[in-house]
């Protein structure tokens, strides 16, 4: 079977992915009845980076990523991916709701959940394959969540969850992975495993965007960071935008 | 034993017995979503709404099931707007504006039905009397069933998808409102459906119990709608067979012995009833 995923992974990582796939914002606007929250967002960014967005809150971190998740009413500007409208590529963006917002009493296992991801590509009616469940195994593996797949998802611990999310994202072969607030409420050993694991996320050719509040973490955990206010306050590595004077403008009031 | 086989020689009885059957299912099946979604209280709002709805149907329409059904659908519509309307409007919450909407509408359908020729018994709208259907009333009930029973198996994925996550959900291209209010539709004519054979309590009870009582066994959404249907299936069923052989009132036997599955299953389900937290907990404790 060919692959309809061109990121290598799991089992076949062969660390090389060629990939310049490119997300694209151009000229983003939001507008919530006469509330501006997000004005004139435009940047790029290739698959295999990881970038954080930062800024305070009601600053448009969860408004972006829900933009290019395609979950608000089409605003003024356009995102692309792979040059094209994100509305064609819906299985290979991948958003990832914050831990507080999901119902963790859904009877549902982990296991089943991470089969879930790949119902964006089956649709309603095609049935599971070898190639479904090889996916879906590998997920779970990369994850490291092979000996609690069979719990019910509310007997998980944070970084569990987080990480049961993400192994959805991967059985859903998502190349761009959108996280709000993956670390918050994670504690310090569950947050290192979770940066190993984005970060090899990375390595393997997606883009990860996540929305972030430490400060301290930005730069071990991402490549890139977008600070927001509403609108663009600075974009580019980690020490080159979180200078003193970009972080002053984004975070006060 | 020679009792049992008795009563269902009456042809009543059988076609009673081939309505539970159907309500069960298609009710026990529904419970599942319903439960998932958390819309017990916004169905028995809606269950509500069918008594103006239908006298509002047969006023325009002259009394025919679709009459019923239109009415019901554009009040239960109308009832649902004027909630989210309220809610949105002021600080009082859905909750709140839900049954003074639905206890409202009710008595409106009360006192139409007083004023217009219709001869709609409110025992029988409350309890139903499926001892009294008719071959083409059971005929009815099965086309409109099975047809929500298939679209619900059908578009199982894209349903379940829609209430774990609906942000996801929508990010994956799938049309939320159209599946929401599709699914507000399929419960009105569910709801519709029962209204002829077992009265507007025995559908409400039906909506939600045998769901509830699933999903304090199982760990799979699967299982969870599939179990309802079968626990719908046999708490209807043998309701039925109970009352004719206690000779009581078929309706409220059957909606006393879902409550009572339901009471005992809380306590007592050995995965999350309240005895094993209760245990769990004291064993954490030493």
């Amino acid at each position: 079977m060919p692959h309809r995923d061109h990121i290598h992974w799991g089992d076949e990582a062969d660390g090389d992915h060629g990939c310049e796939h490119l997300l694209e914002v151009r000229g983003l606007h939001v507008h919530y009845g006469a509330v501006c929250a997000l004005h004139d967002i435009s940047f790029k960014v290739a698959c295999g980076h990881s970038l954080a967005l930062l800024g305070s809150n009601g600053a448009g971190k969860s408004t972006l990523l829900k933009s290019i998740a395609g979950l608000l009413p089409a605003g003024q500007g356009t995102i692309y991916w792979r040059g094209q409208p994100v509305r064609k590529h819906t299985y290979e963006i991948a958003y990832l709701p914050q831990r507080e917002a999901v119902d963790w009493n859904f009877p549902i296992t982990v296991r089943g959940m991470v089969e879930m991801g790949c119902y964006a590509q089956l649709g309603a009616w095609r049935a599971f394959g070898p190639h479904e469940d090889g996916v879906v195994q590998k997920a779970i593996r990369a994850m490291k969540l092979e000996e609690v797949q069979d719990r019910q998802i509310a007997a998980l611990s944070g970084g569990q969850q987080q990480r049961a999310f993400i192994a959805r994202a991967l059985a859903q072969e998502a190349h761009v992975l959108l996280l709000d607030e993956p670390f918050s409420g994670l504690d310090q050993p569950a947050q290192e495993m979770l940066t190993g694991l984005l970060a090899e996320l990375v390595e393997e050719g997606r883009l990860v965007m996540a929305s972030h509040h430490d400060l301290k973490t930005v730069a071990s955990s991402f490549d890139l960071a977008l600070l927001i206010k509403r609108e663009i306050v600075a974009f580019g590595p980690p020490g080159e935008s979180m200078s003193e004077s970009n972080l002053a403008e984004a975070f006060t009031a | 034993m020679s009792e049992w086989v008795e009563l269902l020689s009456y042809p009543f009885n059988q076609r009673a017995l081939l309505a539970a059957v159907l309500i069960g299912a298609v009710n026990g099946y529904f419970s599942g979503y319903v439960v998932l979604r958390k819309t017990a209280l916004f169905t028995g709002a809606l269950s509500h709404s069918l008594l103006p709805g239908t006298a509002v149907g047969f006023i325009l329409f002259g009394i025919s099931a679709f009459s019923a059904f239109s009415g019901a659908l554009m009040v239960s519509l109308l009832i649902g707007l004027c909630a989210i309307a309220i809610s949105r409007g002021s600080r009082v919450d859905k909750d709140a504006a839900l049954p003074i909407l639905c206890t409202s509408a009710f008595a409106i359908g009360l006192l139409i039905l007083d004023h217009i020729k219709v001869n709609i018994e409110l025992e029988g709208f409350l309890f139903g009397n499926i001892l009294f259907l008719s071959d083409s009333d059971l005929w009815y009930a099965y086309l409109v069933g099975f047809s929500v029973l298939v679209l619900l198996v059908v578009f199982q994925r894209p349903i379940l998808l829609f209430i774990f996550e609906p942000n996801v959900a929508q990010a994956q291209g799938i049309p939320v409102r159209c599946l929401s209010y599709g699914l507000i539709t399929l419960l009105i004519m569910t709801l519709i459906t029962s209204l002829q054979a077992v009265g507007v309590i025995l559908a409400l009870g039906l909506l939600v119990a045998p769901g509830a009582t699933v999903y304090l066994f199982v760990d799979s959404p699967r299982a969870l709608l599939w179990g309802g249907a079968l626990l719908g299936v046999v708490t209807t069923s043998s309701g039925l067979l109970l009352s004719l052989v206690l000779d009581e009132r078929s309706g409220a036997v059957i909606v006393l012995l879902a409550g009572l599955v339901f009471l005992t299953c809380f306590f007592f389900s050995p995965k999350y009833g309240l005895l094993r937290q209760w245990l769990r907990a004291r064993h954490a404790h030493h």
